[in-house]
């Protein structure tokens, strides 16, 4: 099964689910909607393990760890600056402004989170190809 | 197999991160939270009656309405964990057993005012390193 097969079959999927939802919403029938949608989710499931030697290809993970790479970048440092601007902000307007100060404590935490998360992940990454690889060699 | 056991170890070691690192943002976001509450309460109170915080919230609960807001200045005040409102708050306290629910804007819940005497007799206040000057 090729790509372009895959994304008929995707859509194809989405049309029967979204009928049966609709269908079941008309009848007033849970079960129905809920079963439309298992059924699509499993055959998608096995749709995608059949065609996972063409969808897994090395351009798209490339593109699609790039493009990740660049939002991680600019979101965090974007919320970083944003939160420092709160900060100052709230403290130095008179009267101080508690909620832009919280807003902008808020947004660090998220900053720190991001960067705490990013390491985290590059670690786990790093330690699971490294070993692989050293089996190999 | 060794690989295996090494990866589903990794695995396990990341989730794990992931959810300690998920468990003290919120715990700090939720502290920065009181802290500003606090604050706000602070500044609702000393609007009211002047004077320094802690001062300004006990004049709060002195006051006779019963819709001031007593129960919202005894928490602030127990999070504030300034001794100097203990003698204060004891007064208040009956020393009868706890109801089932009390009312909060109806008078001093017991329930509150013995959080707030306990954590000013020292107990235990996760959240206050994060906030308190």
């Amino acid at each position: 099964m090729n790509y372009k097969q895959f994304k008929k079959m995707k859509v194809l999927t989405a049309s029967f689910v979204s009928a049966t939802v609709a269908i079941a919403v008309v009848y007033n029938n849970i079960i129905l909607a809920l079963a439309g949608v298992l059924i699509g989710m499993l055959f998608l499931f096995l749709v995608r393990k059949k065609a996972k030697a063409v969808l897994v290809d090395e351009r798209i993970q490339t593109i699609s760890g790039l493009a990740a790479r660049l939002a991680y970048v600019i979101l965090t440092i974007t919320i970083a600056f944003l939160s420092l601007v709160f900060i100052m902000i709230g403290r130095k307007s008179v009267p101080p402004q508690a909620s832009l100060e919280v807003l902008g404590v808020t947004l660090s935490y998220i900053a720190l989170l991001s960067l705490a998360l990013y390491s985290l992940s590059y670690k786990f990454f790093s330690n699971k190809y490294g070993e692989t690889d050293d089996e190999q060699d | 197999m060794n690989i295996f056991k090494k990866n589903n170890k990794n695995l396990v070691g990341y989730i794990a991160g992931v959810g300690i690192l998920l468990a003290l943002f919120v715990f700090f976001i939720t502290c920065t939270q009181i802290g500003h509450e606090v604050e706000k309460r602070c500044e609702m109170a000393q609007s009211r009656y002047g004077g320094e915080c802690v001062d300004a919230l006990i004049n709060q609960i002195a006051e006779a309405s019963p819709l001031a807001g007593k129960n919202d200045a005894i928490w602030a005040l127990g999070q504030l964990g300034d001794k100097k409102a203990l003698p204060f708050l004891e007064q208040y306290d009956t020393g009868k057993p706890l109801p089932e629910r009390e009312p909060w804007n109806e008078g001093i819940s017991q329930y509150e005012l013995r959080k707030a005497i306990k954590l000013l007799k020292g107990g235990l206040n996760l959240s206050a390193f994060v906030w308190r000057d």
